[in-house]
């Protein structure tokens, strides 16, 4: 698996994510508290703006027809309360004229007479200011009409305590979130500790233990755990394999070696010379097997390699075969077996590795001049198999393989006769041939009586 | 012929010269590439043994050395890998013939001649093949010095094979070179010249091999 995504670190990335959406609820929350803030000391000092204003209110009387005011002094205490604040106010009578106060206080704009309170905001010599007006509509005889007073506060002590109930807002705030993202933080550790012990196990393993890692209850890292059990098992199986290869190959070489070794002491001390063509024969013999073997092991070695390694291209198999055929005429011209060609097939292309598929069909020949008679025919076949493919159809008229023997004869090293020079690794070398190009291998009974062996290559789709 | 080994191996160039010592051709020796040049310089030679894996140059840069020098002189390339690629790219460096390690003094000994009489089929009017001879100018064979008794169809059948040894050729390719355009033929007269051919060869070391379905090949078992 390649992944072009650059490294990162789950747990940064969690933590920097979880950190950017607390951020965004914090700010979210700081309006909600601001607007909250200001509301509440609006409300709280406009209450007493309007406690102070009704009182003045009620300190407006008629005095010989003519309104007048007698400033109650609790008005002005319960202006005391916001001492740091500066207050202004404004009294006129029905007609608009003053009758205390100052007089150039900013009037509300659209303003309609009414028993209620009015609200507003405004700025008066560079002070922002919050001002109340109370109306008093007055129905004694000779006056008539609305009395209005206006009281004004500046906003420092709403200011003082918007900033005291948003400062306190805030700091819950940042507490709960910070303590969120160290939940978080631990939170991830406590999720990624199984991993980081997964792959402390694994660090600490020597090469030679084989056992399987612990199971974990943790349902999410099960898997895992399976998976990586599951890999190993298969490496180890392949190891097996090869490890049983290996021994069957050494025990092979080393049994032609100390056949020859042995042919060679007895023939460096024995005492008639008439023996020594017998037993110089006799080492060939085993040289040749020996070099044999060694020709197949390195083949299938290659093979195997190549079937891992090598990108298949489309070949003709048809001049492939011809060729392959011409050069073992041409090894065995001298010799009573006849060969044959045929091809059935118009499209003779299929994907395909030459050099392993030649190695496969050397093999195949080979397999059927060694254990055919003297005048062996040999053919060689080319057919349209399904799918596009093609199948490589070699028949002999040797004895052939009986049914029962055929699954064993494509094992490594089981040669199913003693009594001629095999390797054991001519139809493991096909079989790997053809599992590399997907394909498969079938022994079956050739119509001329011998033996058919069938390669079949898929097409060019699979 | 005088025939010149490269290879590094003591043992097996020992083995080698014996063994075409007492074939009765004598065989020069060289460990290494620079040595082999210097043989080369003041001596002819009919015929390179060429090993690739050498110590310092490689055999691949001799023979391409000599190739760019434009010497047709032939060459058998001697390997050990038996990789198909290694094969093909000696051939195609100019190599004339190749044989894998290890290999049997009978193949090596049989390559060599039939190289050398690939050279000779150029040269002179004679064609030995083992103990056949075929005399181009003369087109006659003889066996062992005797002559044969061949008709001009199977004159002309022999020495198409001869100049084709080791290769297929197919009925088509017969008949093309053997009946002019005008000239109706039938697979049959071909089969017919080519069996009377055969017999007048049985006691020769030339082998014309059948392949069913594909053609006919020629082949000196010498």
């Amino acid at each position: 698996m390649s992944t072009t995504e650059p490294e990162y670190s789950l747990r940064r990335r969690l933590v920097t994510r979880t950190a950017v959406l607390l951020t965004v609820v914090f700010l979210m929350l700081s309006y909600g508290v601001w607007h909250y803030a200001r509301q509440a000391a609006n409300y709280s000092y406009d209450r007493l703006l309007n406690s102070a204003s009704l009182s003045i209110m009620e300190g407006v009387f008629v005095r010989n027809g003519e309104p007048d005011l007698d400033l109650p002094y609790a008005a002005m205490e319960m202006m005391q309360l916001a001492p740091s604040d500066k207050v202004f106010y404004q009294v006129t009578d029905q007609a608009g004229m003053l009758i205390t106060g100052y007089s150039d206080l900013p009037r509300p704009p659209d303003f309609a007479p009414s028993e209620k309170p009015h609200f507003y905001n405004a700025r008066y010599n560079g002070e922002a200011l919050r001002l109340v007006m109370q109306s008093k509509r007055l129905t004694e005889a000779g006056v008539s009409g609305w009395v209005h007073v206006t009281l004004a506060q500046t906003r420092n002590a709403r200011q003082e305590l918007l900033a005291d109930i948003l400062y306190k807002a805030l700091l819950t705030l940042i507490g709960v979130m910070l303590l969120t993202l160290v939940i978080v933080w631990l939170g991830i550790n406590r999720a990624l500790q199984p991993l980081s012990l997964i792959s402390r196990t694994l660090r600490r393993r020597r090469p030679s233990d084989t056992s399987r890692l612990s199971a974990t209850p943790i349902q999410e890292v099960a898997p895992l755990v399976e998976a990586i059990n599951s890999y190993q098992q298969q490496l180890l199986h392949n190891l097996d394999t090869m490890k049983v290869f290996i021994a069957d190959a050494s025990h092979q070489i080393r049994t032609a070696l100390s056949a020859t070794q042995a042919q060679l002491d007895i023939a460096a001390q024995v005492a008639d010379p008439a023996t020594l063509p017998h037993r110089l024969e006799t080492i060939r013999r085993e040289h040749l097997r020996l070099t044999r073997l060694t020709n197949q092991l390195l083949a299938h070695a290659m093979v195997v390699h190549r079937g891992d390694t090598q990108q298949l291209a489309p070949i003709d198999i048809d001049a492939l075969l011809k060729q392959i055929l011409t050069e073992c005429v041409r090894d065995h011209a001298h010799s009573d077996i006849e060969f044959g060609y045929h091809c059935t097939s118009t499209q003779t292309r299929v994907p395909a590795d030459s050099v392993s598929l030649r190695e496969a069909i050397r093999n195949l020949l080979d397999n059927a001049v060694r254990y055919g008679p003297s005048n062996n025919l040999i053919s060689l076949a080319l057919e349209p198999a399904p799918n596009a493919g093609l199948d490589i159809i070699v028949d002999d008229s040797g004895p052939g393989i009986p049914p029962h023997l055929r699954r064993q004869a494509l094992q490594r090293f089981s040669r199913l006769a003693s009594t001629k020079e095999g390797s054991g690794l001519g139809l493991a070398i096909v079989d790997a041939v053809a599992q590399a190009h997907g394909g498969e291998l079938f022994i079956e009974s050739s119509p001329a009586g011998g033996l058919r062996i069938r390669l079949r290559l898929p097409g060019q789709s699979t | 012929m005088r025939m010149l080994l490269i290879e590094d191996n003591d043992t097996l160039a020992d083995a080698c010269r014996e063994y075409f010592c007492n074939l009765g051709h004598p065989l020069d020796w060289a460990g290494s590439v620079e040595q082999a040049e210097r043989n080369l310089s003041f001596d002819d030679f009919d015929l390179l043994i060429l090993d690739i894996n050498l110590p310092g140059r490689s055999g691949y840069q001799l023979l391409q050395s000599l190739r760019s020098q434009g010497k047709r002189i032939p060459v058998l390339v001697l390997t050990a890998r038996a990789e198909v690629d290694d094969r093909v790219s000696a051939l195609d460096l100019g190599a004339d013939d190749y044989l894998v390690k290890p290999f049997d003094f009978r193949e090596l000994a049989a390559r060599c001649r039939a190289l050398l009489r690939r050279e000779r089929g150029d040269a002179s009017n004679q064609i030995q093949c083992g103990n056949l001879t075929y005399d181009l100018a003369a087109q006659s064979a003889q066996i062992n010095g005797q002559p044969i008794d061949l008709r001009p169809r199977e004159i002309q059948l022999l020495e198409l094979f001869l100049k084709n040894l080791d290769r297929v050729l197919t009925k088509d390719d017969i008949a093309n070179r053997l009946y002019t355009f005008n000239e109706a033929y039938t697979p049959n007269a071909i089969e017919q010249a080519l069996t009377r051919l055969r017999k007048q060869l049985a006691d020769s070391t030339l082998i014309i091999k059948t392949i069913r379905g594909l053609g006919y090949l020629a082949h000196v078992n010498d």
